[in-house]
């Protein structure tokens, strides 16, 4: 087992080809409304982390690292603490940044201090979404840390002239899939790999996976357990529109599907790993 | 840790009875006890205070600014400040996001259009000044409050100031200023800030506004918004009992979302139509201690 009280640089450190831009023209492809994103995905590619993850779906780059069980020092603790810290890199644009974080005193010109509105609220989400799924009982005195960076992102944030969260919402689907991989790459015991789906329900159904979508309607973010009788950890709705049971059940059972297919696909990048 | 094992295992098995038996006797759909006192900083367009039986207390005050309305990304700024807490912490970030978030989508913000260039714009700023439960229904409550009783001076120039560019001008006399729901009156449309419901998960029972310690045993949470009498969205999950060493959390199901949904929508008017007439009740008396 690697170092764990110190953060250590990567071992397999190398440069990257600076100055090599991609001339490739990026494709328009229009996907059915019940398909989602080809998305690629590699674990362990941080071998000072316990657990890592890489995860690329079009524009969405999400990299995340998990530390732990790390012991603490100080007082006992039956249970090992649980948290989450998510970071853009500096030059990206954060979804609706405009609206969400004015006013913060932590960005001061070229640097912050901490952590934006945006950022925070993901970290919140992924870390309620997470804590269900792993078996802190097992880790007393310990802690888990897990550190997502948002390397690139597509999300849109605006349909029609109307601000709506729906790039938020699937950039943090993107965020809480690869965050679970990691985790689960760390060997940290879990109850079972947690997996989202995100759909946006227009007058004409449901969306898996929704990225260029204009008008009214409602998004949705949907984490589940699927293992476990499809246990939702992690639920969140938005939209302007009016709302009815049966919408909200129509999008639980939309990201259940989507969730299925991450899952599986999740499953079968697990099990080449595993043989 | 606020609760001992004992205490945990005993307050969780009295939540899962049905019907659930909570420690202050209230039923499911009840809100816990709170005092309410409005328009009393003379400085701000409208204000408020709610304090709880528990000590918890907020003061919302609402402040209005001419903009060019073409500059403004919102027309709705919040600022939360909990006591105790670091600004840039993730407990008040995240509530603010939250509030943000709900006035962004729900406040029909167009109303607030003075001319065709400017616009007034809203500061919320919101004080918590002691708090034991997660606070963000005590703020949006507060919050609904003060904008129900904001007064925004009376414009006294042109609306129309397409041809020829003039500043707007208001009366002087503070007495001709107008409610913001006088503003929607002419829009056959009633004025009701959107609000926050708190929700815990227990067992397969839902409570409305858990306390303190009631949050330590709770399985899950969940914050629905209520707005024109009926739940809408933002609608999301999360562990209330900030900074605890919940052991009960797991997720959800599919019945408690929509259980949560049809409670919101049967109890949320009772909450709205309290605040309202608190607003009505409240004397002119300016004491406000």
């Amino acid at each position: 087992m690697s170092e764990r009280r110190r953060l250590l640089g990567p071992a397999n450190t190398f440069i990257p080809n600076i100055g090599i831009t991609s001339t490739t023209e990026e494709a328009v492809k229009t996907r059915k409304r019940d398909e989602i994103r080809k998305f690629f995905l590699k674990t362990g590619l941080i071998e000072n982390a316990n657990g890592s993850a890489y995860l690329e779906a079009d524009g969405t780059i999400v990299q995340v690292l998990v530390f732990g069980p790390r012991p603490i020092r100080g007082s006992f603790i039956e249970r090992a603490s649980f948290s989450v810290e998510c970071k853009f890199l500096p030059h990206i644009a954060q979804p609706n940044e405009g609206i969400f974080n004015t006013g913060s005193n932590n960005n001061n010109g070229n640097y912050r201090t901490g952590l934006t509105n945006i950022e925070q609220k993901i970290s919140s989400y992924i870390e309620t979404s997470l804590l269900p799924s792993i078996i802190l009982e097992k880790y007393p005195k310990s802690t888990i840390d897990v550190f997502i960076t948002v390397i690139s992102s597509d999300s849109i944030e605006d349909h029609g002239g109307k601000t709506t969260n729906s790039g938020l919402l699937n950039l943090v689907n993107w965020v809480l899939n690869c965050s679970s991989v990691a985790l689960a790459d760390s060997g940290i015991e879990l109850k079972d790999i947690v997996s989202s789906g995100v759909v946006r329900l227009d007058k004409e159904g449901i969306v898996l996976d929704p990225q260029e979508t204009g008008g009214e309607g409602i998004d949705g973010l949907v984490s589940f357990m699927n293992l476990r009788n499809d246990e939702i950890v992690g639920f969140w709705m938005e939209g302007d529109e009016d709302l009815e049971e049966k919408d909200v059940e129509r999008i639980i059972d939309g990201c259940n599907t989507m969730s299925k297919k991450i899952r599986a696909n999740i499953n079968s990048y697990l099990l080449e790993q595993a043989s | 840790m606020i609760l001992s094992p004992a205490e945990r295992s005993y307050l969780y098995d009295s939540l899962i009875q049905k019907p659930t038996i909570r420690p202050d006797s209230r039923a499911e759909h009840q809100m816990r006890p709170l005092e309410a006192k409005t328009s009393f900083l003379p400085g701000s367009n409208g204000s408020a205070r709610i304090r709880l039986m528990d000590g918890s207390e907020c003061i919302v005050s609402v402040k209005a600014k001419v903009v060019v309305a073409a500059k403004e990304a919102n027309l709705i700024e919040c600022d939360v400040d909990v006591v105790g807490f670091r600004d840039n912490s993730n407990f008040v970030s995240n509530l603010k996001f939250n509030l943000t978030n709900l006035l962004q989508q729900n406040f029909p913000s167009d109303y607030l259009r003075l001319t065709s260039k400017y616009s007034f714009k809203l500061f919320i700023d919101c004080i918590v000044i002691s708090h034991s439960s997660y606070p963000l229904t005590l703020i949006s409550l507060t919050s609904y409050l003060a904008l129900k009783t904001t007064k925004l001076p009376l414009l006294v120039s042109e609306t129309n100031d397409e041809e020829i560019a003039e500043l707007p001008t208001f009366s002087d006399d503070w007495d001709n200023a107008k409610p913001i729901a006088d503003y929607f009156k002419g829009k056959g449309k009633e004025f009701q800030p959107p609000i926050f419901i708190t929700l815990g998960y227990v067992g397969s029972n839902l409570i409305f506004d858990p306390s303190v310690e009631e949050e330590q045993v709770l399985e899950n949470g969940l914050i629905v918004t209520f707005y024109n009498n009926k739940v809408i969205t933002p609608i999301a999950n999360m562990n209330l009992a900030v900074n605890s060493n919940n052991s009960n959390f797991k997720g959800l199901n599919q019945t408690a979302i929509i259980k949560s949904i049809q409670m919101g929508n049967k109890f949320g008017g009772a909450i709205i139509r309290a605040l309202d007439a608190l607003i009505e009740q409240d004397d002119d008396n300016d004491a406000i201690f």
